[in-house]
């Protein structure tokens, strides 16, 4: 016996169920015994960033991360009391989530205090840019007036506690500088009743500040915090309906599109599967082909999972979304194997089934594998972690058409029927298009030039991320009474500082922000927040040092005899030589309340350099910051929602690419199996599909992004099957028909329905596919023989 | 009994004392808040008024005061100037919307109530003292009054923790009508004590008053 015989008997035993078996088992079970489950929902961690940003791209990762965790709630009632009596009685609801979330309500008292003794113990350190110039510029007389101002003077801020260690009154000068500063004036809350309120529109609102904790999700799942929060706000409203509450913050938004897409995607697939089941009832009058096509997704998708998690440690939401498209082709090739399985009397075992339909499955596959195998090889996580989900999951379908649908046992003779009715009528519509005269065939294909036409004149290109995400009414109106109380002024721009370590970190924050200074001067409402304006580079401390050294220490005696205190300065000269070793550094024990604003900017270690933001705020102009940093080689400016769109143009440009170039090599296969002429014409069933469809949403005002792109690459992967049955398929064209038919409604079904979401990248997806899936069906005929039988 | 006791003893009986002799022993009542609305109102006769004080700053770690003189001025709808004269001239001007410090070469320091919000309470609490609505002094403070013949004494407690942390509590007393004491009790331990005389009343600002309490 060869080996082709070998191979055969093998092929056509049941042994292959074994063989399936053992390979789903081992690509299902080793990788998710070895990977923890993990779901990232997080669009920005993700996205490939834009090319000037690929220095610091894990930087600007974890600060978005840090940014995206926190949100606060603002409740608001014309009487204070009312208020804060609400406010209480939600922390106090909130506090059984402290695993999910931490909550802030009250100011801590002790804050101020802890304030003042921190700057008094690195005054020699610690100075305002102010009093810095004047030490500087050895400007005594001043340094001396504003200490006695504070002494003589009416209320003033600085204790005097410390009068007879700190005659200059040295420790005072940072915490003046800090209560006057855009770090606590950025908002219009402030201290009542020891918690934060600030009044608007006649109402008092109080902050409650809240932080996700690491591990609770973004999204909405079962048992989330802010779903009891909603219904706490809830039942507290209708017993006091003056109650306002205001809600801002990433996760509020994450919350509500994801439950909103839960739910869409929920009621979408609901109904979407009742009229599958309902086709597929109606055509093989029996449920077994569902029942099998149902099963051999479910395992397709938990080994494309189970894969993708083994490779990449967590699977990305959107891959689940982009990942469906498994499903489109998996109903692909199980409808024509039931289709012959039902409707072909003259096969004796379902053996025979898969020999008729495994030419034009495979090559399908094939095609449609090595456009997936070819965007695993792009740098770009989603993209690849996309394509493998898809190759992985396709694969799986193919190797269960293959090695278990052809142990299926055939329906008896008299029961293979099929309702070809519908076939029939549209095989007529073909014929009849067959036989148009030439010049309405040439009128027909300028009408298609002038709609494309169109349709590419008025394409709106681009991925602009604002236009992706629309907030709903009442989240709209929250952020934008929150925006009013907290007027923090970001604009969403920050930049990014590297360098070798802590201290050059500091020091080109210091050496840039003076150009941010010179900004200031020119602009009295710009003002931005620097981890080196609460901890200054060593080098900027020492020079600190020195100036005290060189301006105050000579006059102490002075200033001591003026204040009629003890005039023996021994003391305060040897605690400020004890001081030249005390260095205020990120590691320093920093007042909580200091603490958490430096944290939230400073990045730390990442690999071998260490990373810090810088945030402006009332920022005059993108391009003024922006050009600041051009040329700095320490510094990245970060525009988050340009570079997100950027990067998704990009990949956009370098998915279609490789597209292309796939089709090159798919067109070389094509022409070794069939002519030249045949394949062109196979090739261009998708890929005219794909540029009407690019047309049609230039017409219907859609904007071209890369969830447009992605419907497409979509469309060519089924497209190619659809003119690859007709083209392999013809002797049984009624049933090829049907078969292609079932696919188109199903395809149908499970996404163009997506067109109908609110949420727009999915809606956009859907409408790209369901595009490009009418027009591959309507021109897939065009490769078979409908007109040669007819002529 | 220990060392430690009797010190604890002693600082509990020096507590008491003061606390015994201060007006923080009487709460005012329901009933003496018609008496005490009238006299808060009795002191501002008209709109300005204009006087002297003398500031003492005690500061009992360094055991030293700190004493300085000048003039006042109370604006009840615009808010306070203090100014300071000797030993060294500086200017505080307190409105609902901002808080001016000058020096004597007259550079001036600005807060502004729109920028620090935490600031802007600081002063509407000071200005709720002068400003003849009783209601006012109620949402800042728990007040505590005593009032002995023509004397009478006036404790206000801040009710803000945070406000608390800088200020314990602020006292006036006085005899017939405008206060002639205020002490602040600071959370630090000092006291600045302001001594007020030779107050007199005004119906309006003059220009350059105006101008101040403006921000010119």
């Amino acid at each position: 016996m060869g080996v082709k015989n070998k191979f055969g008997f093998f092929f056509n035993s049941k042994k292959t169920i074994v063989l399936w078996i053992a390979i789903h088992f081992f690509l299902v079970a080793l990788p998710l015994y070895f990977s923890p489950i993990k779901i990232n929902t997080s669009l920005f961690s993700v996205l490939p960033a834009a090319d000037e940003l690929q220095q610091v791209q894990e930087a600007e990762q974890i600060f978005s991360s840090k940014t995206s965790q926190g949100f606060y709630i603002l409740i608001g009632h014309a009487e204070l009391d009312s208020a804060l009596f609400f406010a209480e009685s939600l922390y106090n609801a909130l506090q059984t989530d402290s695993l999910q979330a931490s909550f802030n309500l009250y100011i801590d008292s002790s804050a101020t205090r802890d304030l003042e003794k921190f700057f008094y113990t690195y005054r020699y350190v610690l100075q305002d840019e102010y009093t810095r110039n004047l030490l500087l510029n050895e400007n005594i007389n001043e340094i001396q007036e504003r200490a006695l101002q504070s002494v003589y003077g009416s209320f003033s801020i600085v204790s005097l506690e410390h009068l007879s260690e700190d005659p200059f009154l040295l420790g005072g000068n940072y915490l003046k500088s800090y209560i006057n500063s855009p770090w606590l004036s950025g908002n219009s809350f402030a201290p009542q009743k020891g918690v934060l309120v600030a009044t608007y529109q006649n109402e008092h609102y109080i902050m409650l500040r809240g932080m996700l904790s690491k591990n609770t999700s973004g999204i909405a799942v079962e048992d989330h915090f802010l779903e009891r929060l909603f219904s706490i706000y809830d039942q507290k409203k209708q017993n006091n309906p003056e109650m306002k509450i205001v809600f801002s913050g990433v996760p509020f938004h994450s919350f509500e599109s994801s439950k909103n897409a839960q739910k869409e995607v929920s009621l979408i697939t609901i109904i979407s599967l009742l009229l599958i089941i309902l086709l597929f009832i109606l055509i093989f009058k029996s449920p077994f082909p569902l029942f099998i096509i149902c099963s051999y997704i479910f395992v397709a998708f938990l080994v494309a999972f189970s894969i993708t998690l083994f490779f990449f440690k967590e699977v990305h939401l959107l891959t689940f979304v982009f990942g469906t498209s498994i499903i489109g082709v998996c109903i692909d090739y199980a409808s024509h194997f039931f289709i012959d399985w039902k409707g072909s009397k003259e096969n004796k075992s379902s053996l025979n089934v898969r020999s008729n339909i495994l030419k034009s499955i495979s090559i399908g596959f094939l095609t449609t594998q090595a456009g997936y195998a070819a965007i695993m090889l792009t740098p770009f996580p989603l993209l690849r972690q996309m394509a493998l989900f898809t190759f992985v999951g396709l694969a799986s379908s193919f190797l269960s058409i293959v090695l278990i649908f052809p142990h299926f046992p055939l329906p008896p003779v008299n029961k293979r029927k099929l309702p070809l009715a519908i076939a029939d009528f549209f095989i007529s519509i073909y014929r009849n298009i067959f036989s148009w005269k030439k010049s309405i065939k040439i009128a027909f294909f300028f009408i298609i030039i002038v709609f494309v036409g169109i349709g590419f004149y008025q394409l709106k290109l681009g991925n602009d991320i604002r236009s992706l995400y629309t907030m709903s009414e009442s989240l709209m109106q929250s952020e934008i009474t929150a925006s009013k109380l907290l007027n923090m002024g970001s604009s969403g721009y920050f930049y990014i500082v590297s360098g070798s370590s802590e201290e050059e970190v500091h020091q080109k924050e210091e050496a840039f922000t003076k150009r941010l200074d010179s900004l200031k001067n020119q602009d009295t409402s710009f003002s931005y927040i620097s981890s080196s304006l609460i901890v200054p580079s060593i080098k900027k401390q020492n020079e600190t040092y020195q100036a005290i050294g060189k301006t105050i220490l000579p006059s102490i005696k002075k200033q001591l005899e003026l204040l009629n205190l003890n005039p023996e300065d021994s003391s305060i000269i040897k605690s400020y030589q004890l001081a030249s070793e005390e260095h205020l550094t990120v590691h320093s024990d920093i007042p909580s309340t200091l603490d958490e604003l430096l944290q939230s900017f400073w990045i730390g270690k990442i690999n071998d350099r260490y990373y810090s933001v810088i945030i402006p705020f009332h920022a005059p102009s993108k391009s003024v910051l922006k050009e600041i940093a051009q040329n700095n080689p320490s510094v990245f400016f970060v525009d988050k929602m340009h570079s997100v769109g950027e990067a998704l143009t990009k990949l956009s440009h370098i998915a279609l690419g490789l597209i292309a170039l796939i089709y090159v090599l798919v067109f070389l296969l094509l022409s070794y199996i069939y002519n030249l002429k045949a394949s062109f014409k196979i090739i261009m069933t998708p890929v005219s599909a794909c540029i009407l469809s690019t047309a049609t949403l230039g017409i219907l005002n859609v904007p071209f992004n890369f969830f447009a792109i992605v419907g497409l690459i979509l469309t060519l992967s089924i497209g190619i099957d659809y003119a690859l049955f007709f083209k392999e398929r013809y002797k049984t064209i009624r049933n090829t028909m049907l078969g292609v038919l079932l696919c188109f409604i199903t395809t149908v079904l499970s996404f163009g329905f997506l067109s109908l979401s609110s949420f727009a990248p999915v809606s956009t997806f859907g409408l790209s596919v369901f595009f490009g899936i009418l027009y591959s069906f309507l021109l897939s005929p065009f490769n078979g023989q409908i007109g040669r039988s007819h002529e | 009994m220990t060392k430690k006791s009797v010190i604890l003893l002693f600082l509990f009986l020096s507590i008491s004392e003061l606390w015994a002799s201060s007006v923080m022993q009487y709460p005012l009542q329901q009933a003496e808040k018609a008496s005490f609305e009238k006299k808060i109102v009795e002191w501002i006769k008209k709109p300005v008024i204009r006087g002297q004080f003398k500031q003492t700053k005690s500061i009992p770690k360094l055991n030293r005061n700190f004493i300085s003189n000048g003039t006042f001025l109370i604006a009840s709808d615009k808010g306070l100037i203090l100014n300071v004269q000797k030993p060294f001239i500086s200017t505080m001007i307190i409105t609902r919307e901002m808080i001016i410090q000058k020096n004597a070469s007259g550079k001036k320091e600005t807060l502004k109530a729109k920028d620090t919000p935490s600031f802007i309470h600081f002063s509407e609490m000071m200005i709720s003292l002068f400003s003849k609505k009783p209601e006012n002094l109620y949402t800042h403070f728990s007040v505590f009054f005593n009032m002995n013949n023509q004397s009478w004494d006036l404790g206000l407690v801040p009710k803000d923790p945070s406000v608390r942390s800088v200020i314990l509590s602020i006292e006036l007393s006085g005899e017939n009508d405008f206060p002639h004491k205020m002490i602040l009790n600071n959370a630090d331990g000092s006291k600045t004590q302001y001594d007020f005389f030779d107050a007199a009343f005004f119906s309006s600002l003059n220009s350059e008053e105006t101008g101040l309490f403006d921000g010119r």
